[in-house]
């Protein structure tokens, strides 16, 4: 790693903080609402050992994983279908349009009186916000093929099965890789969301547990450790990725 | 350097002679080009020919400014060339790439002149002028992606010339184009240079190009490139299509030129 | 309205249609308490509508959510173009700002409900924050993503800086900008509704809470719908916005067959 680019990194990283010190010394910042850093640095090293950590951290990580399956499980099939075929297309992209657009969160009231404030409920706003993007990309996918392709395999009367698995399936893979890769992200936000308009266990709860208890600074740490869990999740995710479109690239390279 | 003078009214360009001495070029420890020597007098046409790879663009660059060469220097009357300078004008081979797709034909014509801080009635007038000369007088409001490719590498012709360019740089500029445009497009940039009398540098791969429009073809080859020969087009400065491509001195130039790559079975 | 387009115009609208009409058909005089019919819901709403605050609110909702992402827009897109175009400065702080967008909003609204009450202003703040991200982000990524002879030309033409920023970057980004500018209307929406949530005393958001907290199934059913159709015509109007200002985009041939994408 080229050690002048990590100083760079590191001074931006700095100035971020000297910003935050600056506001807390000229007493800018109401302590209340926004603790000094040091406050914030320490109630994060604190709040691992807390009982209530694992479980929060689970929730959180365990949901949005849930949320996420569940949306690729039912975004992929039904993509890879619209994507194909012109008319479903069309026909369903007013549909489409709307659920793309509607915030998903919005539906919780309905949902909690419905099903009431379960981690079922959770997983589903979790799934339905997922839903879109993992769809929106694998559509995207199956429809985008060169047309040199597309006159090849009809010039070959290549048979539909072998057509889907050799041709518009691996086309689509990068694609739907995106998808996942912008649901993976949503899913932390949105199971945070949840979690603090309705008290599921989570990060999002113990941040308001915090707040309630007057202990900002580890309602700060906690809504840190939520953002830490959103990056390592998408990391995560890259490095599947990586291996996965790698094996596909090559598989289509041989 | 003040080029502010409309080359109309002087008649002539006066352009500056461009000099290369041992230019050369690495990517880290690749060798692109190697100790390349090369003269452009005033108002000379001088064609670069080489196969696709060789380096073409690379040199077109580090002539331009775009790009400093790795060691020895490019010098335009004398003064050293590490940035674009004023008097030279670019035409790139993707004319789409080139073209700003927002603006209409008069403002892409007109924009390196504001740039330059030129008023914008001023620069409306020589744009429009220079759409005229270019034989794209109605498209003035036009936008790029409604013009064929044909039209929009006039524009960017126009471009550089209401630039005031003295020395054009162009960069396999008629590639992209159809066999019929690009022969019309060869007569307009021979007709505006005999007009006004700037320098050219041609970068292509058409050998029959390359020697129908020029003074002198440079012909590069090798890994790292250098100039293998150079032929003096003793062919006057009327050139045609028909008459001139079927002259046997054209043929004889055309095959001298060729043999240097035909015959060779590497790659 | 010639033939291709109302042919079109039915392929786009059958499906829904037939979905609403099923539901209004199959619900009618079934009502049960958790899903009251149709014509409940759409009875509430426009009684609310007419007679109650809900329109007003809409106002102080919507008008939130512009200054929100008014502000957002403006600073995401103008540092985004300056850490876009300067290539050393967006390595430097990538990693400061992939830690920062990755912090929920929503844990946020509470944090900031109770610093700043619950007036327009935290919500403002809350929806200028989280929006900022998709627009400095794609603002970023626009502006890398110019084609690199486009770049050539204005440095072979010494185009000024100033120059080069008004009349080339932000347009040659713009189309990638919109797509950011798309994400963050999306963001601004789900934010409105849960700072409404969370502390408000007006807003359609606050609708919908209110009527949940009193289990009045129809009106919260029927704030849902009006948040939906809000959603869908924001997102409507602004691909019509888009098609007007990126004109040039679309026209490309480059970028045909891409639409709605």
């Amino acid at each position: 790693m080229n050690a002048k680019l990590l100083l760079q990194q590191g001074a931006i990283a700095a100035a971020f903080v000297a910003a935050w010190v600056l506001g807390d010394v000229t007493h800018w910042f109401n302590p209340d609402v926004i603790p000094p850093i040091g406050d914030v640095v320490s109630a994060f090293a604190t709040i691992w050992a807390r009982p209530e950590f694992l479980p929060a951290l689970l929730g959180t990580l365990g949901d949005a994983l849930a949320g996420v399956a569940i949306a690729a499980l039912c975004g992929i099939p039904l993509g890879m279908l619209i994507g194909m075929f012109p008319a479903v297309e069309i026909s369903t992209r007013t549909l489409v349009d709307f659920g793309r657009s509607f915030p998903v969160i919005a539906l919780m009231p309905i949902l909690v009186l419905i099903i009431g404030s379960t981690h079922a409920m959770k997983i589903t706003i979790v799934a339905i916000a997922c839903f879109f993007p993992i769809l929106l990309q694998t559509i995207y996918g199956a429809r985008r093929l060169e047309p040199t392709i597309v006159d090849t395999v009809r010039a070959y009367r290549i048979p539909f099965m072998l057509k889907f698995f050799r041709v518009i399936l691996p086309a689509a893979l990068p694609f739907i890789a995106t998808g996942i890769r912008i649901a993976v992200s949503v899913s932390v936000l949105v199971a945070v969301g949840v979690e603090v308009v309705i008290n599921i266990t989570g990060f999002g709860v113990e941040t308001n547990l915090a707040r309630i208890n007057n202990q900002v600074a580890a309602a700060f740490a906690y809504v840190t450790c939520a953002g830490i869990l959103g990056l390592a999740m998408t990391g995560a995710w890259e490095l599947v990725e990586a291996r996965l479109l790698r094996w596909h690239r090559r598989a289509a390279a041989a | 350097m003040n080029q502010m003078a409309s080359s109309d009214m002087t008649g002539a360009l006066k352009p500056r002679p461009v000099v290369v001495n041992r230019l050369s070029k690495s990517y880290g420890q690749v060798g692109v080009i190697a100790g390349l020597d090369m003269r452009v007098d005033p108002g000379e046409f001088v064609s670069i020919v080489g196969p696709s790879g060789v380096g073409k663009t690379t040199l077109l660059r580090c002539l331009s400014g775009l790009m400093p060469p790795t060691s020895g220097e490019v010098t335009v009357g004398g003064q050293k060339v590490t940035e674009p300078l004023g008097e030279i004008g670019l035409v790139f081979q993707d004319y789409r790439g080139s073209l700003m797709p927002w603006m209409t034909t008069l403002d892409n014509v007109a924009f390196p002149l504001q740039g330059r801080g030129v008023a914008k009635a001023e620069r409306e007038k020589i744009a429009r002028r220079w759409l005229d000369d270019v034989g794209l007088a109605g498209a003035a409001e036009k936008y790029p992606w409604e013009l064929s490719g044909g039209m929009q590498q006039r524009v960017a012709i126009a471009r550089a010339l209401a630039y005031d360019a003295h020395i054009l740089l162009m960069d396999e500029p008629f590639g992209s184009l159809d066999a019929q445009t690009r022969l019309g497009l060869e007569d307009l940039v021979l007709r505006l240079r005999r007009r006004l009398g700037f320098s050219v540098i041609l970068v292509t791969h058409d050998i029959d190009e390359a020697v129908y429009m020029a003074d002198r073809v440079v012909v590069l080859s090798g890994k790292p490139a250098t100039v293998i020969d150079t032929v003096a087009i003793d062919l006057g400065m009327e050139r045609d299509q028909i008459a001139t491509k079927s002259d046997p001195r054209f043929v004889d130039y055309r095959n001298r030129v060729l043999s240097r790559f035909i015959g060779k079975d590497h790659a | 309205m010639n033939a291709r387009r109302l042919k079109r115009f039915v392929a786009l609208w059958w499906l829904p249609v037939a979905l609403v009409a099923g539901w209004w058909f199959l619900s009618l005089g079934r009502d049960s308490f958790y899903f009251p019919s149709l014509q409940k819901i759409l009875a509430v709403l426009w009684r609310d509508l007419t007679t109650g605050n809900l329109l007003a609110w809409h106002g102080i909702s919507l008008g939130n959510m512009a200054a929100g992402l008014a502000i957002a827009i403006v600073a995401g897109t103008l540092i985004g173009l300056l850490i876009g175009e300067f290539e050393g400065l967006r390595r430097a702080a990538t990693p400061t700002l992939n830690f920062l967008r990755s912090i929920p909003p929503a844990a946020i609204v509470p944090l900031v409900i109770v610093a700043m009450g619950i007036g327009s202003a935290p919500k403002i703040f809350i929806i200028a924050l989280a929006c900022f991200w998709p627009v400095l982000l794609n603002t970023i990524d626009g502006v890398r993503g110019i084609p690199p002879q486009l770049r050539d030309t204005v440095k072979a033409f010494r185009i000024p800086l100033a120059l080069r920023f008004r009349r080339v970057l932000v347009m040659a980004a713009l189309p990638q900008i919109m797509a950011g500018i798309r994400i963050a209307i999306a963001v601004a929406l789900v934010l409105m509704v849960i700072s409404e949530f969370f502390g408000a005393s007006v807003g359609v958001g606050f609708y919908i809470n209110e009527a949940k907290q009193r289990f009045a199934m129809p009106e919260t059913w029927a704030g849902t719908v009006l948040i939906g159709i809000l959603g869908y015509v924001l997102s409507a109007l602004f691909l019509r916005l888009e098609r007007w200002l990126l004109a040039w985009y679309f026209q490309d041939s480059r970028t045909q067959g891409d639409e709605g994408a």
